[in-house]
């Protein structure tokens, strides 16, 4: 799976700068913004799509598309660091994925999971019900240990790289990492308990 | 006792250093008096080595393919389950059925997963059901029962709604707008409900609304409602983003206008097959549209043909428009308000307005002490027509054909069956029952007296079915009508086949026919310009001014009102023929979208009639249209006199079930249901719904508007649509 989505066309400490000013109320700062997040999540559905099976269901773009609808309502919502908007942007990611599934599970279609996930959990996505599963599991993750929770969301539903993350929670690479691990082997116990 | 997290992670990280193979025994010696804590660790670690594995196995794995495995059937209180419906956001949807086998009723039955369900979503599940169970709407599915299972599973029970999504029920039935916006107004009226119990859809769009074989709405999927007193209102709660608000998309608060914005969204998919933020080159674009709130009007989206597009533009545009409005404070303020500029819109539309042709019938009653005359001139025909044995053949035939030709003309003309104005417009209010057994017996009479003069029974045939149709028995003018039409030879006497035709036409329009009304009349046109030169004015005006209604393309539409004009002008600008004229005008300006002109046109109209005494009908039926007019854009206080003034000479002067005193009926129910007198309305809607199919059976369009207004004062009267 590729993992190569980490240099967009905007360096992340542009990001942060872009925050500040829109922020100050440059509108033009927002749109460049969206247009990054845009970017990234097109190469990251463009990564997923090379080589899969013929029938996938990843609509690049409606994805993309959806994503911005949601985040073109961030400006109201007073972004305040680079921390709160990619959670915001995988946040919404997640519940787009899970749009998607209910409309495919009520037209009687097979569900599939959308996004690259990352390397540490190839598997996550095979079944049918993961899509809602994976969810739910990271609702109560959530309740139990947030900072996993946030984690994984990261980078299951942006395909944040490990850096990337520690950069966007303010945490060291190898916390990260470590957190990684337990969380990755709670959610396959959530998901795969009977194996 | 649940052991600390904490805990739990630094004994993970911990193990995970051991060598594997004195992993376990480190763990017991960590976990001696924590024996959760132990089992808590173990059961990670071997999830951590089981995520290993599958992440190695998985490239290959991924491309086996996943099989739909069939559910088994479960029990849940009274019901059992069978097929998988589908998988909703906080659980599966199976069909059900009672268990006892007793009753038949299939039912959609919701569970939560067997996965252990979190609070949160236990919570929602107990706060759905309380919900569908306050609300009781005709157009709502219904929830039926719910509880928990044996295993702890709470389910709902609802409603089956076995149907099609709406535009996909809309296409496969080819729906006239007509008739989608009807379907749209029973929606509004299912979600207006839900609204009055205080309840939010919140993500309303054609998959939620269903639509059954038999024609009935059903909205379904109350799965995202909420309570709008409720404390704490989720933002970020799933939903579909091309039917979801502006502001439920940026997580604010959520209100009845939310639902508005989403029932707009539906119509205008319903109205035009598209989504007003289509048609970007990419998702980019248009998700920008959307910010924007660029939305393209309905009538201009692409794939529109051109004939909708005519429908369309003005006030329907306008009326979506409205509907999704990016501010919300710009939308309609609730689900009725909406509702209630449609039906403005459809009662614009021409259908019970197509009245007042009546340049034929002006001079056509005969006044009470007329009859006798009228009776003993029909016996005097009989006599003289025995005495002079009427035969071609006979060498003084074309003498008594002229004779009897004479005799003919001037029954006619006596009954006021011509149209000749010489005859002193006599009219009654009160005779037209008796006029009905005049005509009647002079129709039976017809083949005995006038054998052997085809044409000339034909164009007595032509004025007596007019006069049938008029009164209101449509069966009879048709018998009639085409009895005449198979006495004339078109090629040689078009003129006449032009006006028998039309006749039938006009009839096709009082039964309501709209579609063969059309080809009638355009047939009778096509006769008549074949006769041109040889037709008077008084019939060529009368026949035109007949065949035009507001329906017409307005290019030929107003080429035919122009030339109706022309020659009615001709016939004298006094004459009743003429008052067609004027109220046409009124009637196209109304269409048109201009009730202000067409005011004074009326009044002109009324001013020609008013001058002949005693009052003709024409001018009652003028009065009643002009106020359904006024009823249709709201006016009910212009309104109600016109009606009232009308409804009893209507009722007088016409047969049970004629086309304009049927529409005078419902409109005078409709104007009470306007003005808030719901009970009053009901039991006589009701009745009426009855009566329409039995007196007008080919009427569609007046039993879908009596079944309407009857439905909504049921409603209103007795607050069956919600507690």
């Amino acid at each position: 799976m590729d993992q190569d989505v980490s240099t967009g066309p905007v360096a992340d400490g542009d990001v942060t700068q872009l925050l500040h000013q829109w922020s100050d109320g440059r509108d033009e700062a927002f749109r460049e913004l969206l247009t990054h997040a845009y970017e990234r999540l097109r190469l990251m559905a463009a990564a997923q799509m090379r080589g899969e099976r013929p029938d996938h269901t990843l609509q690049a773009t409606a994805l993309v598309g959806e994503l911005y609808l949601r985040l073109a309502g961030a400006k109201l919502a007073g972004w305040e660091d680079r921390e709160h908007f990619y959670r915001f942007c995988a946040r919404a990611m997640r519940w787009i994925l899970i749009d998607h599934a209910r409309a495919r599970a009520r037209e009687r279609r097979r569900i599939e999971l959308l996004l690259p996930l990352t390397e540490d959990i190839r598997w996550l996505g095979e079944r049918e019900q993961d899509t809602f599963d994976l969810d739910r599991a990271l609702s109560r993750l959530e309740q139990i240990d947030s900072r996993k929770a946030r984690i994984l969301e990261l980078r299951i539903y942006l395909g944040c790289t490990a850096e990337e993350t520690a950069g966007i929670l303010a945490l060291s690479k190898a916390t990260v990492d470590r957190d990684m691990r337990l969380a990755c082997a709670w959610l396959c116990r959530e998901l795969r308990p009977g194996e | 006792m649940e052991p600390l997290w904490w805990r739990v992670e630094e004994l993970f990280h911990s193990a995970l250093e051991q060598p594997e193979s004195e992993r376990e025994t480190w763990l017991a010696a960590q976990t001696g008096a924590d024996p959760e804590a132990r089992e808590e660790v173990r059961s990670l670690l071997t999830a951590d080595r089981r995520n290993s594995e599958l992440s190695a196995q998985a490239p290959a794995a991924r491309q086996a393919a996943v099989a739909e495995l069939p559910a088994p059937s479960r029990r849940f209180g009274a019901w059992e389950t069978g097929e998988l419906l589908g998988r909703g956001g906080m659980g599966e949807v199976y069909l059900a059925q009672r268990a006892d086998g007793h009753h038949s009723q299939r039912a959609a039955l919701k569970v939560m997963t067997r996965n252990l369900p979190t609070p949160d979503g236990i919570e929602r599940f107990r706060r759905e059901r309380e919900i569908l169970a306050q609300l009781e709407h005709p157009n709502v599915a219904r929830l039926l029962d719910g509880g928990v299972s044996d295993s702890g599973e709470p389910y709902l029970v609802m409603e089956y709604v076995d149907g099609l999504r709406l535009d996909q029920y809309c296409d496969r039935h080819r729906l006239s707008l007509g008739a989608r916006l009807r379907l749209f107004l029973t929606l509004c009226g299912a979600v207006a409900g839900a609204h009055r119990n205080l309840i939010l859809h919140r993500d309303i769009k054609p998959n939620n609304v269903l639509v059954t074989g038999d024609g009935t709405l059903k909205l379904v999927d109350f799965g995202t409602a909420r309570r709008m007193d409720a404390s704490s209102l989720e933002t970020m709660a799933p939903l579909t983003p091309s039917f979801a608000s502006p502001e439920q998309l940026r997580g604010e608060a959520v209100t009845t206008v939310s639902d508005v914005y989403a029932l707009g969204m539906t119509l205008y998919q319903l109205l035009s097959g598209t989504l007003p933020f289509a048609g970007g080159k990419s998702a980019y674009e248009t998700v920008q549209r959307v910010v924007e709130g660029a939305a393209v009007a309905p009538s201009m989206a692409p794939g529109v043909n051109p004939a909708r597009r005519r429908e369309l533009r003005g006030d329907l545009d306008n009326i979506v428009l409205k509907a999704i409005a990016p501010d919300p404070a710009r939308r309609y303020a609730s689900a009725e308000s909406l509702a209630e500029d449609i039906e403005r819109y459809l009662s614009r539309l021409p259908v019970h307005a197509r009245a007042g042709k009546w340049g034929y019938r002006a001079e056509r009653f005969v006044a009470r002490h007329r009859l006798a005359v009228a009776l003993s001139i029909l016996l005097a025909l009989t006599v003289l027509a025995a005495a002079v044995g009427l035969t071609v053949q006979s060498r003084q035939a074309r003498l008594e054909a002229e004779r009897s030709r004479r005799l003919a003309d001037f029954l006619t003309h006596v009954m006021g069956l011509g149209y000749d104005r010489e005859s002193g417009p006599v009219r009654s209010d009160g005779a037209s029952a008796r006029m009905i057994d005049v005509i009647r017996y002079a129709a039976d009479r017809l083949p005995v007296e006038m054998v052997g003069q085809p044409e000339l029974e034909a164009h007595l045939r032509a004025n007596i079915g007019r006069v049938f149709e008029e009164l209101g028995d449509t069966a009879a003018a048709e018998v009639n009508l085409r009895r005449g039409l198979a006495l004339v030879d078109a090629r040689r006497n078009p003129a006449l086949a032009a006006e028998l035709t039309d006749y039938l036409g006009r009839k096709s329009e009082l039964e309501g026919d709209y579609e063969s009304a059309a080809r009638q009349y355009k047939e009778a046109l096509r006769l008549l310009d074949a006769a041109r030169g040889t037709v008077p004015a008084e019939v060529e005006s009368v026949l035109v001014l007949n065949a035009w209604n507001e329906a017409w393309p307005p290019s030929e539409g107003d080429a035919l009102l122009d030339r109706g004009t022309r020659r009615a002008r001709e016939v004298g600008e006094t004459s009743p023929i003429y008052a067609q004229v004027p109220f046409d005008r009124g009637l196209l300006h109304w269409h048109r979208g201009h009730p202000e002109e067409a005011l004074p046109e009326f009044r002109k109209a009324l001013a020609i009639l008013d001058a002949i005494h005693p009052r003709p009908l024409e001018e009652c039926e003028l009065r009643q249209v002009w106020g359904q007019l006024e009823l249709g854009r709201g006016n009910l206080q212009a309104a109600e006199p016109l009606m009232a003034e009308s409804l009893p000479c209507l009722e007088r002067a016409l047969l049970p079930g004629e086309a304009h005193l049927m529409w005078a009926q419902l409109a005078h129910l409709i104007l009470l249901v306007k003005q808030g007198h719901f009970k009053e309305a009901a039991g006589p809607l009701d009745a009426l719904v009855a009566e329409v199919p039995r007196r007008r059976p080919k009427d569609r369009a007046m039993l879908a508007s009596a079944i309407r207004w009857r439905d909504k004062a049921l409603c209103q009267g007795t607050g069956a649509c919600g507690k």
